[in-house]
């Protein structure tokens, strides 16, 4: 095996966790000109259903876990919040792999709909219980709308790098 | 034996399924002690800031470059409006002028007769916004001047058009502002000419609600909100917003309500007031 072909093989590998880190890092840019966040939105959880589906051990509960408490030191949640809710999003769906992992691309858009809408509505009852407030519910039917209709997109992201990853493993 | 071999690789499959529990489970301790101790969490958050609040920076200057053309290309299009509309502000502005120099030199007239003693002058520095902290729990920004740029705590900190929130950490060369449409912030204010006293409180929103209203008081839309001066953490008379809604709650919408930008004005007013009380507290 050449230099070459071991650099690219070290960079398909870790590249479903630099996606989720410079997407968790995207969340802190700030945003000039609209009144919301637009990249607040957790776009990771994308990245991580995706893979959690696909390829468990590129992206593997530790480093779902570590990627969720860098969001949480980034974003100013209570440590273990994200980490929380992001480990929680990779079990479920490891959970019903096989399922998913045969279902069509509509099949797997309806799953990660379920699956996330299940992680939007435990994150409202922990952000209820822990800061004792609410939240704005239109701000997270925003968030929960977009991440969803992102899913082409982000599923095409993920599909390429699986395809690449496939060539190296 | 095979049978044993595939039942053992069964239980091993099985397993690896249940891998995540362990760590949902530290993620529920690591939340409990982070909600409880907020000083560790502080600190944690504040070496992390002084590493990423850079990288976070040069992230955003593609997005910067990117809203520059699409202001410019939207001042292009609308160039014969904009003109017409800048030159009819610029007729109210100069009546409003004449109005201001002729106030002006009524209350210095007045100062002098009842023997006023004027506020200390404020010290103000221009400090670049690097990193914007937005989660369910509190909406904040990273700025990048602290203690060494003469920075600190309970400072207020202005946009272009209004009061954009306080300064409530430092560190030696950035600080954190938090917003005053956060979850955690309550401001004393009065509302209109009235000067009707209430509290001013965010939810995370673009807005603010007005809660602690006196029984009988008449708030209307369109009514300026302003600091009240009251806790001694913003002097008196800072522009907030305007009220916009009237019903079950009254909401009011901040001068400062154009996402967040590119630099805060970092006032200190001389005043600690409540957040004195918060550090002998500690």
């Amino acid at each position: 095996m050449t230099s070459s072909v071991s650099t690219h093989r070290i960079f398909y590998l870790i590249s479903p966790f630099s996606l989720c880190v410079f997407l968790v890092l995207l969340t802190g840019v700030p945003i000039r000109s609209f009144s919301f966040c637009l990249l607040c939105i957790p776009f990771v959880y994308t990245v991580i259903y995706y893979f959690a589906i696909f390829r468990p051990i590129v992206l593997n509960v530790g480093l779902v876990f570590l990627i969720g408490l860098f969001s949480d030191i980034l974003t100013g949640s209570p440590i273990g919040f994200n980490s929380f809710l992001m480990t929680l999003l990779f079990f479920m769906t490891n959970l019903n792999r096989r399922i998913l992992g045969n279902a069509s691309f509509l099949g797997q858009w309806i799953g990660f709909g379920l699956n996330v809408g299940v992680i939007f509505f435990i994150s409202f009852i922990l952000i209820a219980l822990i800061s004792r407030h609410g939240i704005v519910v239109s701000q997270t039917f925003f968030d929960y709308f977009f991440v969803i209709m992102s899913y082409p997109i982000m599923a095409y992201v993920c599909g390429f790098l699986n395809k690449r990853i496939g060539e190296f493993v | 034996m095979e049978n044993k071999f595939f039942r053992l690789k069964r239980i091993k499959a099985q397993l690896k399924l249940l891998a995540p529990i362990p760590f949902l489970l530290f993620s529920l301790v690591l939340m409990v002690l982070s909600t409880s101790d907020q000083e560790i969490v502080k600190e944690i958050r504040r070496y992390s800031s002084r590493f990423f609040a850079p990288i976070v920076s040069v992230l955003s200057r593609p997005m910067e470059w990117g809203e520059a053309i699409a202001n410019d290309l939207k001042g292009l299009v609308m160039l014969r409006s904009e003109n017409k509309r800048l030159s009819d502000e610029n007729k109210q502005l100069l009546s409003w002028k004449l109005l201001a120099l002729k106030l002006a030199d009524d209350q210095k007239e007045m100062a002098k007769l009842v023997n006023y003693i004027p506020l200390p002058n404020s010290k103000s520095l221009t400090a670049r916004v690097l990193a914007e902290n937005n989660s369910p729990f509190q909406k904040s920004v990273i700025i990048g001047a602290g203690r060494n740029q003469g920075v600190s705590k309970g400072d207020a900190a202005f946009g272009e058009k209004g009061l954009f929130g306080r300064v409530v950490e430092t560190d030696d060369d950035i600080s954190r502002v938090i917003q005053i449409t956060s979850y955690l912030s309550r401001l004393p204010v009065m509302v209109g000419e009235e000067r009707i006293l209430c509290i001013a409180t965010g939810d995370n929103s673009p807005f603010l609600k007005l809660t602690s209203i006196p029984e009988g008081a008449v708030i209307q839309k369109g009514d300026v909100v302003r600091t009240s001066g009251h806790a001694g953490v913003y002097p008196s008379g800072l522009g907030i917003g305007v009220v916009d809604h009237v019903g079950e709650e009254i909401t009011l919408i901040p001068f400062e309500n154009q996402g967040t930008p590119e630099f805060l004005r970092i006032v200190n007013y001389g005043l600690i007031g409540i957040l004195q009380n918060e550090e002998k507290g500690k």
